[in-house]
C-alpha cells in the first residue's frame, strides 16, 4: 500500500512593493509522513525534516539567498537517501532598469593611491587563484574552512566523501561569486551551510 | 627637491583576463613604437587580484602616456619564479617613439638595463637578485650621448650610469612584459614625469592601493539602474551595463566614502579611474573630491566615449591649495568620485 504524504504546513510569504515589484519574505515547506503509514519509525538512509529557503528581495527586484539550511538525518548504518538537493540562485536581470543607460553612465569608480611602502603589498602573492577546491575523502573530524589568498575568489567548492560530524561553511568574499558549491557524499548528520549574500549561483549535493 | 610626479599608475585592481582594461596588448609583429626594451610580448594576462601574471603567450603590454618625457620615473614591484633561467628575461620600462628603456635579468639573476635591444651592461651591479617580489624602480634621462640610467632595487641602487646612449626620442609609453614559462607577477606599476625642476626624486618603493566606493558620501545626485550608488560603482571588475548610475544634467556630483589606506606613508600621488560610457550623446565629465567640507572639481574634464572606457586622472598634489602632497588622512577622510561637467 502506498504510504501517504501529509503537508502539515506550506507557507509562502509575499510583499508587493510600490513599483510592483514582488519580495518573497519567506518561503516554507513542511512535510510529514502521515502518521499511520509512517514505516520505518527511524529513517532509512538519510531523512529530511525541514527543508527551508528564506529568500529577501529588495526594492528594486534583486534577488539574492540570505540563508540556505539543510538538515540532514542519518540512519545508523550511515547510508545515504538522498541524492540530491540543489539550490541555484541568479540576480533578477529583468527588475535592473534601465538596462542601459541615458546620458552618461558609469559602471565603476575608484581611487588609486601611490604611497610609501617598503614591504610587498599584503597579499600579492605568486599565486591568487581566482578559485578554491577541497576534496576529502574518509573520515573527516572537521572542516572549519577553505579559502583562497584570493581576496574575492569567484568560485569555491568543497567535496567530503566521509564522515563529517561537524558545521561546514563555505563563502567568498566576493560580493557576487559566480559559483560556490558544496558536495557531500557520505553520512553526514548536521551540516548547516552559510554562504555570500549574493552569489551568482550556488549548489548543495547531499547524496 | 621633490618626488616626480606620476601620470600614469595601475593597481590592477580588476578580474582575471581583465588586464587590457588599462592596457593594450602586442601580438605578433609589435608596433615599433611599442617595443620595450629587448623582446617584447609573451605576457599572459591571468594573475591574482592586484597583481599580473606575465608569463608566457606571445603577448606584452603597453599604455599610451598622457604626453612625452625627457626625463621618467617608472617603477613597481615585480615577481619572478626564477631569475636565473636563460629564457627568464622580463622587462617593463618606457618606450619612446623607436627606443625605450627597460631592464631584464640575465641568466645569473643579474638586473640588467636594456636600450632597446642593447644591454647597456656598464655601471651595471654583479649582485644577484633572488626569485621573489622584488620593488624596481628607474630613472632615466633620455640622450644619444648624454643619457643617464639609475636602477633601484628594494629602495637600493643598483646602477648608476651617466654619458650613455638612452635613445633619442622621450618617452611616450609605459610596457611590462616577460618570456618567461616559469610564474612571473606585476604590480603596482607606474611612471611619473621627472622634468619638471623640483620634482625630479624617484619615488622608492610604493604600493598603488585601489579605494573602491563602500558608502555615500555627501552627494548622491547621479541615478542608479539597481542598487544604493555607490554599490553600483563598485564591482571587480566593472560590469557594464549590469550595475551603473546615470546622468544626462551637467554638475551633478556623486560622492563616496572608502576604505583607509593600509598604511601611513606620504602619498605620492593619486589617480581617479572612472569607468563611464555615453549613450552616444556628447559628455564630459571630471573627478570630485571633498576634503573637509570642501568639494573640490575643478580637473581638466575628459570626454566620454560611447564604449565602457577607464577615464584616469593622475594628480600629485592635494586640490586643497594645489600644491602640496595628499597626506594619508587626507585620503582616509575624504570623498571622491565625479561630476559630469557637460
Amino acid at each position: 500500500m502506498a504510504q501517504r504524504v501529509r503537508v502539515t504546513q506550506s507557507l509562502v510569504e509575499v510583499l508587493q512593493d510600490a513599483p510592483g515589484n514582488v519580495r518573497i519574505t519567506q518561503s516554507l515547506v513542511e512535510v510529514l509522513q502521515d502518521a499511520p503509514s509512517i514505516s520505518p519509525a527511524t529513517p532509512t538512509g538519510v531523512g529530511v525534516t525541514q527543508s527551508l529557503v528564506e529568500v529577501l528581495q529588495d526594492a528594486p527586484g534583486s534577488v539574492w539567498v540570505t540563508q540556505c539550511l539543510v538538515e540532514v538525518l542519518q540512519d545508523a548504518g550511515g547510508n545515504a537517501v538522498v541524492t540530491q538537493s540543489l539550490v541555484e540562485v541568479l540576480q533578477d536581470a529583468p527588475t535592473i532598469s534601465p538596462a542601459t543607460p541615458t546620458g552618461v553612465g558609469v559602471t565603476q569608480y575608484l581611487v588609486e593611491v601611490l604611497f610609501d611602502a617598503h614591504e610587498i603589498p599584503s597579499g600579492v602573492v605568486e599565486s591568487h587563484p581566482t578559485t578554491a577546491s577541497l576534496v576529502l575523502s574518509g573520515a573527516v573530524p572537521s572542516v572549519s574552512a577553505i579559502a583562497t589568498a584570493h581576496p574575492q575568489p569567484t568560485a569555491v567548492s568543497l567535496v567530503l566523501t566521509g564522515d563529517v560530524p561537524t558545521v561546514l561553511a563555505i563563502g567568498s568574499a566576493h560580493p557576487q561569486p559566480n559559483y560556490q558549491s558544496l558536495v557531500l557524499t557520505a553520512g553526514t548528520p548536521l551540516v548547516a551551510v552559510t554562504g555570500n549574500s549574493r552569489p551568482r549561483a550556488m549548489g548543495y549535493i547531499i547524496g | 627637491m621633490g618626488k616626480a610626479t606620476p601620470v600614469f599608475m595601475d593597481s590592477f585592481q580588476y578580474d582575471v583576463a581583465d588586464v587590457l582594461k588599462k592596457w593594450t596588448a602586442v601580438t605578433g609583429t609589435v608596433p615599433s613604437a611599442h617595443v620595450i626594451g629587448s623582446a617584447y610580448g609573451r605576457v599572459r594576462g591571468e594573475r591574482g587580484s592586484g597583481s599580473s601574471n606575465a608569463t608566457g603567450d606571445n603577448r606584452g603590454y603597453y599604455r599610451m602616456l598622457p604626453g612625452s618625457y625627457q626625463t621618467v620615473v617608472f617603477g613597481g614591484w615585480a615577481y619572478h619564479a626564477v631569475v636565473t633561467n636563460a629564457s627568464n628575461t622580463f622587462l617593463f620600462g618606457g618606450q619612446g617613439a623607436t627606443v625605450g628603456i627597460g631592464l631584464r635579468h640575465d641568466t645569473v639573476g643579474h638586473v640588467v638595463a636594456y636600450r632597446a635591444t642593447t644591454a647597456i651592461t656598464s655601471g651595471t651591479s654583479t649582485l644577484t637578485v633572488a626569485a621573489g617580489w622584488h620593488f624596481y624602480e628607474v630613472k632615466s634621462f633620455i640622450n644619444g650621448s648624454t643619457g643617464t640610467v639609475d636602477v633601484y632595487v628594494d629602495g637600493t641602487s643598483y646602477i648608476s650610469l651617466t654619458g650613455a646612449n638612452t635613445g633619442t626620442s622621450a618617452i611616450t609609453s609605459l610596457g611590462f612584459n616577460h618570456a618567461n614559462s616559469a610564474a612571473s607577477y606585476f604590480t603596482g606599476l607606474y611612471i611619473c614625469d621627472a622634468t619638471v625642476s623640483g620634482h625630479q626624486d624617484i619615488l622608492g618603493p610604493q604600493i598603488c592601493f585601489p579605494r573602491l566606493p563602500m558608502e555615500a558620501g555627501t552627494t548622491t545626485d547621479w541615478t542608479g539602474n539597481f542598487g544604493p550608488n555607490f554599490a553600483n560603482v563598485n564591482d571587480t571588475p566593472p560590469d557594464g551595463d549590469t550595475t551603473f548610475n546615470q546622468s544626462s544634467t551637467a554638475n551633478q556630483i556623486d560622492l563616496f566614502k572608502g576604505s583607509d589606506l593600509p598604511g601611513t606613508g606620504g602619498i605620492s600621488g593619486i589617480q581617479h579611474v572612472i569607468w563611464a560610457r555615453t549613450d552616444g550623446s556628447s559628455h564630459t565629465i571630471r573627478p570630485a573630491q571633498r576634503i573637509g567640507s570642501t568639494t573640490y572639481h575643478a580637473m581638466t574634464a575628459q570626454a566620454v566615449t560611447a564604449g565602457y572606457t577607464a577615464l584616469l586622472f593622475p594628480t600629485a598634489v592635494s586640490p586643497v591649495d594645489g600644491t602640496s602632497a595628499f597626506t594619508a588622512s587626507d585620503i582616509n577622510d575624504s570623498e571622491n568620485g565625479y561630476e559630469l561637467v557637460s
